[in-house]
């Protein structure tokens, strides 16, 4: 019998809180009744539901089935892969630190050690010709993965279906299914969470990431049965790039995300972070603080209140550190006139991050450019008021916020002001369980596969 | 003896570039009026130096290194003759070596071959590789010295309308507009849906500008090519790349990465005719892109940056022709191209791409000297 296959390399792996795309491979994995989960490590191995790791360790899977593998000839995981040079460096590292009883090291942090020396060496030595023609190779990302057909260990069966919706291209999953799927007859549903490496690159931390998006999608596009998406925004990106790489557009279908139990059920759950004092105004931001969230608008506008000498609510970001905002942190840390305006909470745990939703004032958002915007929508189960960047996915998802351009704080400042005004935008949420359902649903319709819903069990929520 | 003379500033070795391929055509345009039309190629690498040239101080040899044959005497003015009517130069380089022979002879007609706007093309190239370095009075010596040419000589040909505009500007004399050309014929071409064919093809020297255009349009292949196809780099631009690209292997583990730092003639028209998409990624310069006429002609797809178009933009909207802005879209293009199952419906053949028609006003205007 036909077999549905979830891959959960990303959530079984991921250190920390389970946070976007994690979260959403992670809620899907407790909702739908798969036959076992897949993760890619020496090819794909099959584990049961029961294993599903408590805390998120290697040593914590065993695999139900012992797959056959060879070490030479096994899939390489992308995130583990070194270069050749690398390894020899580190085997000599490893050599050195045997015969020097160097062993109090930890073997990651001799890695991090011998890693940068690599490192050091090779600038040195390619500096002359970086410096010639003004670039350098980028090694902070992985070289690809060696795969070899002969290779390809995993459970599959013809006839068998297989969910991916992780953070697929750190992994190559997609590029490995593309080869199993020659071999046998599987059907592969995929998950697109948005285009913004493709049509925003600029918005990505650098060019190399954004070229292996682009990889990713066209692979992506070319293996899939079906992709699951969560907008007409999207949806209509996905059609035209697959029109420009001359591919043809799989079988597309629009899934409203989940929003999670602990916030449905936040009236039980909730924590006050304790730099904001109870009975405050004030207004929130949620993400991490990345060039394209736009979050230097929001110091703008606290700027430009102050000029103006205009009063606004107190501003609240909770979001952990991201890329390319290192100035603007540094602002925001340093900058006395900020201090009593503006809050930022790097570590905000999820019942903190309820008790925020629930007292904020409003909701701002003033992103460059959004795949779906989990906050605004988790906001709404706390009834929150909405201010967002007037993109088209904002428009299509949440048409009844309020909106402002995300070049111009002046707008913003005005919505702000206009607050006790406004009224509360009525948004339809949803379970992950009725996500969960309309992907059933979905791939019944579109690929006339039975998928059944699981009985629910206590996962230990990390 | 030859009535008319034509200098070069280049070696005559195998090493081919647009500029060499470019004067090659005109020495046969020149050849069909004067049978003993004699070239001269002026080889610099064992020249040395008694003075430095300011230039020197100010930015390093493979930047300006052209400018050297300025400070030289080639005593070129002894190929000379009563019998000689014409002389052609190619690019601004051997002015001094025209002074000379002016002087010796202030009869004789000059005609300045230009490949670019130099002192703008100059510029560019120092902007992006020294920053802030003080390398001004080096593009004002190149500026002037252009419109001394520009002045002094009887006729000027420029490779675009665009080129040719700026000349005008300091001459009354009706500057000629040569394109670049091709020698690509309709009847080569290939069948691109051949199995060998799934590359895309880049060819061009190790001109900044070429480098440069790789780096930005076709970066990190190994992560975004399809799975079957390669990237074919030919000329000297491997050079450069090989350290990054040698080896490089493709998500599935295949080579996508095929460089070649030289290649014969026939072979490189075998691998033009086959290739299923010709790319043509020039970041930035003056002229036009000599690779582009011969893009145009083949019957592969083509894919361009917006300063490789230059001088050929009436073909950009042409049959299985992109012309694109940024490195996401050249990629995207890219790998459209390579996917694509149908051919390039016959481009309308271009005639007026092919260096007999493109020099044709070349051949005319010496006629003109030569009688006038």
């Amino acid at each position: 019998m036909a077999k549905f296959w979830m891959n959960q390399t990303t959530s079984s792996t991921w250190q920390g809180n389970q946070v976007g795309i994690s979260r959403v491979e992670y809620e899907l994995f407790k909702n739908l009744d798969s036959a076992g989960f897949i993760r890619i490590h020496n090819g794909f191995s099959e584990y049961s539901h029961e294993t599903y790791p408590s805390k998120n360790s290697d040593e914590e899977f065993v695999p139900t089935k012992s797959l056959p593998t060879n070490r030479a000839n096994s899939f390489v995981n992308a995130k583990r892969y070194l270069s050749r040079k690398i390894r020899i460096a580190r085997a000599i590292g490893y050599l050195l630190s045997a015969f020097y009883d160097l062993s109090k090291f930890s073997d990651f942090l001799l890695d991090k050690l011998i890693f940068l020396s690599y490192e050091v060496l090779r600038k040195l030595s390619s500096a002359k010709l970086g410096l010639k023609w003004g670039f350098s190779r980028d090694k902070r990302i992985p070289q690809n993965p060696v795969l070899q057909k002969s290779a390809l260990s995993h459970p599959f069966q013809n006839g068998d279906l297989i969910f991916t919706c992780g953070l697929d291209w750190d992994y190559r999953i997609i590029e490995n299914l593309m080869l199993i799927k020659q071999e046998i007859d599987i059907k592969i549903v995929t998950v697109v969470f948005d285009l913004i490496p493709v049509f925003n690159p600029e918005l990505l931390h650098n060019s190399r990431h954004s070229s292996s998006l682009l990889g990713h999608f066209s692979s992506l596009i070319e293996v899939s049965d079906l992709v699951l998406i969560n907008s007409k925004s999207t949806q209509k990106q996905l059609a035209n790039l697959a029109n420009d790489l001359r591919l043809n557009l799989p079988k597309i279908r629009i899934i409203p995300w989940g929003i999670t139990d602990l916030i449905l059920n936040f009236e039980s759950e909730l924590d006050k972070p304790s730099r904001v004092d109870s009975g405050i105004e004030f207004i929130l931001a949620v993400g991490t603080l990345e060039i394209r969230k736009n979050y230097e608008l929001l110091v703008q506008v606290v700027k430009l209140s102050q000029e103006d000498k205009v009063s606004i609510p107190l501003m609240v970001f909770a979001g952990r550190p991201g890329w390319g905002t290192h100035d603007l942190m540094q602002r925001i840390r340093n900058d006395e006139s900020l201090r009593d305006k503006l809050i930022w909470l790097e570590n905000v745990s999820d019942k903190q991050l309820n008790w925020l939703y629930s007292n904020c004032k409003a909701l701002l958002s003033p992103t460059f450019s959004e795949g779906f915007g989990l906050p605004v929508a988790e906001s709404q189960a706390f009834k929150t008021k909405l201010i967002l960047s007037d993109i088209p996915i904002y428009r299509e998802l949440f048409s009844s916020a309020l909106f402002a351009s995300p070049f111009d704080p002046k707008q913003w400042l005005k919505l702000i002001c206009r607050l006790d005004d406004s009224s509360v935008p009525v948004f339809e949420t949803y379970t992950w369980e009725e996500s969960a359902q309309s992907i059933a649903l979905a791939i019944s319709d579109e690929l006339d596969f039975e998928v059944r819903l699981r009985q629910r069990v206590d996962f230990i929520d990390s | 003896m030859s009535k008319i003379l034509y200098l070069l500033p280049y070696s005559k070795d195998g090493h081919v570039h647009g500029g060499k391929v470019r004067s090659d055509w005109i020495s046969r345009k020149l050849l069909e009026i004067d049978k003993s039309l004699a070239v001269v190629y002026v080889d610099d690498r064992n020249y040395v130096s008694v003075k430095k040239p300011f230039w020197r101080t100010l930015v390093p040899k493979e930047l300006a290194g052209d400018l050297d044959f300025l400070t030289r005497d080639y005593s070129l003015e002894l190929l000379v003759d009563s019998q000689t009517e014409i002389v052609v130069f190619e690019q601004p380089w051997l002015w001094g070596e025209i002074e000379r022979i002016k002087l010796k002879y202030p009869n004789i007609r000059i005609v300045y071959s230009s490949q670019n706007v130099e002192w703008e093309l100059k510029r560019k190239i120092f902007e992006r590789y020294l920053g802030n370095m003080d390398f001004e009075p080096i593009i004002k010596f190149v500026l002037e010295l252009e419109i001394k040419i520009a002045k002094t000589v009887n006729a000027i040909l420029a490779v675009s309308a665009e080129d040719a505009n700026w000349y005008q500007g300091f001459t009354d004399t009706k500057v000629i507009l040569a394109k670049n050309g091709t020698s690509l014929k309709h009847d080569e071409r290939a069948d691109i849906r051949a199995n060998d064919s799934n590359y895309g093809l880049v060819v061009g020297s190790a001109h900044p500008p070429n480098i440069e255009g790789v780096i930005t349009y076709l970066s990190d292949p190994d992560v975004w090519l399809p799975r079957g196809s390669f990237i074919k780099i030919v000329g000297s631009l491997s050079s450069p790349l090989e350290p990054y690209w040698s080896g490089l292997t493709n998500r599935w583990g295949e080579p996508c990465v095929e460089l070649f730092d030289s290649m014969p003639e026939k072979e490189l028209n075998e691998v033009i005719r086959k290739a299923k998409v010709i790319l043509l990624p020039i970041s930035y310069g003056g002229g036009t892109n000599l690779k582009t006429a011969e893009a145009l002609a083949s019957n592969s797809y083509v894919v361009g940056s917006r300063s490789a178009f230059r001088g050929f933009d009436e073909y950009s909207t042409s049959d299985g022709v992109f012309k694109v802005d940024s490195s996401m879209e050249f990629k995207i293009r890219t790998i459209g191209c390579l996917n694509e199952v149908k051919s390039v419906t016959e481009r309308k053949l271009l005639p007026e791409l092919h260096w007999n028609n493109s020099l044709a006003p070349v051949r005319s205007k010496i006629l003109e000297l030569l009688n006038g």
